[in-house]
């Protein structure tokens, strides 16, 4: 039966172990833990990346959809306003023709002689008088429409340049999924690439290197209990949780002997 | 008892006021649609349906087609003068110092003289092919 051994013996010992000839390894294994957590941040953003040329590329079809139906609703808007100042046309036309009866009317009171024909003027000249200011009226709304129509046709020549330029972002965006997934597939190859040169994987380094950091933190706080707390009282405060440890490293060290 | 006021009609023809008489108006027409004659002057504009009877349309100015037709009695013949902006119908005072002239607005439109504008159009006669 083997001898019981010492466990705070074994802790220190590994612990000076570490502290002088594996001082290179652990730098080594910290190295591939950041390289690994460098990888992982890669991935992470070409996925970021991806997902965001992918919703532009969802956000300018959406716009485009959005541009048409603004076009369509411009087009609409045209021929309406093109609809109306054909009836205003209309309009201004019955107005002259009723300037043309006012004209006639006055002619044959002209004609009545000045005294008889003096009603059929006074009708004449009001009926004309509105008769203009309803073929000015109609002039005026005329040449209103037709600004709104030009106006109307402009805004539909920016709607063609809006979804000119959402179909130039929609292909930018197109090209910036494809060289995401590029960069993502490369990622993957450099991470296979990696964990065949190290020999370790992204959670093995991610939790060596964790447990490097809890180490130093209970080296760190080691050296600042030193001297001031008795060595007996700290061993046994450490004990319950340091005894697993030791035997599992000093297990493994055995182990490796033997396999020696 | 002399005439101070003349019936008829006041128009503007080349930017200058000109009165017709209303013996010499029949009617004021909106432009009705005008045939060309081939070979006829340049002036003469075509001929014209209105009030039921074909008419020679005689342009006065130049420019304006939008103009009302004024259909006037000519040598007992009705036809169309063109090119005239009618201003205003009615009874107008008699401007004395002119004959048969009239004032409109405190201006004065003389008469136009239809026997000019015909003889001018049959002076200057250009038959074109």
């Amino acid at each position: 039966m083997a001898e019981p051994r010492e466990p705070k013996n074994r802790f220190f010992r590994l612990w000076r172990r570490g502290e002088g000839a594996s001082k290179g390894a652990a730098r080594s294994i910290t190295e591939e833990g950041a390289l690994w957590a460098s990888h992982a941040r890669a991935q992470e953003s070409t996925t970021q990346a991806s997902d965001a040329a992918e919703r532009a590329v969802a956000s300018t079809a959406k716009q485009r959809a959005t541009l048409d139906a603004g076009t369509d609703e411009a087009r609409a808007l045209l021929a309406r306003t093109e609809e109306l100042q054909r009836q205003v046309g209309r309009l201004a036309e019955a107005f002259d023709r009723l300037n043309v009866v006012a004209l006639n009317a006055g002619l044959e009171g002209a004609r009545l002689g000045e005294v008889s024909g003096k009603p059929l003027s006074l009708v004449s000249d009001v009926v004309r008088s509105h008769g203009e200011r309803g073929a000015e009226a109609s002039r005026e709304v005329a040449r209103t429409l037709a600004e709104c129509s030009r106006e109307v046709g402009a805004l539909g020549t920016r709607f063609d340049d809006a979804r000119g330029h959402g179909a130039d972002v929609t292909q930018n965006a197109s090209v910036a999924a494809a060289a995401a997934g590029e960069a993502a597939r490369a990622l993957g190859d450099l991470g296979e690439r990696l964990r065949r040169a190290t020999g370790s994987d992204p959670e093995t380094a991610q939790a060596i290197a964790q447990a490097t950091e809890h180490a130093r933190a209970l080296v760190s706080a080691l050296g600042t209990l030193s001297g001031r707390v008795p060595r007996t009282l700290l061993t046994n405060a450490l004990r319950p949780m340091l005894e697993p440890l030791v035997r599992s490293l000093f297990d493994d060290d055995v182990d490796n002997k033997d396999k020696e | 008892m002399s005439v101070t006021k003349r019936g008829g009609v006041v128009v503007k023809q080349g930017g200058a006021l000109r009165f017709l008489p209303a013996s010499v108006v029949m009617r004021i027409t909106a432009c009705p649609p005008i045939s060309r004659l081939p070979g006829t002057p340049k002036q003469l504009l075509g001929i014209t349906h209105t009030g039921g009877e074909i008419v020679p349309v005689v342009g006065t100015d130049g420019e304006s087609r939008h103009t009302p037709l004024l259909v006037c009695l000519y040598l007992g013949e009705p036809v169309g003068l063109l090119g005239c902006d009618v201003v205003s119908t009615g009874s107008f005072e008699v401007d004395l110092a002119t004959e048969g002239g009239v004032m409109f607005a405190g201006a004065l439109a003389r008469t136009l003289d239809l026997t000019a504008v015909f003889a001018s159009l049959q002076t200057n006669v250009r038959w074109e092919g």
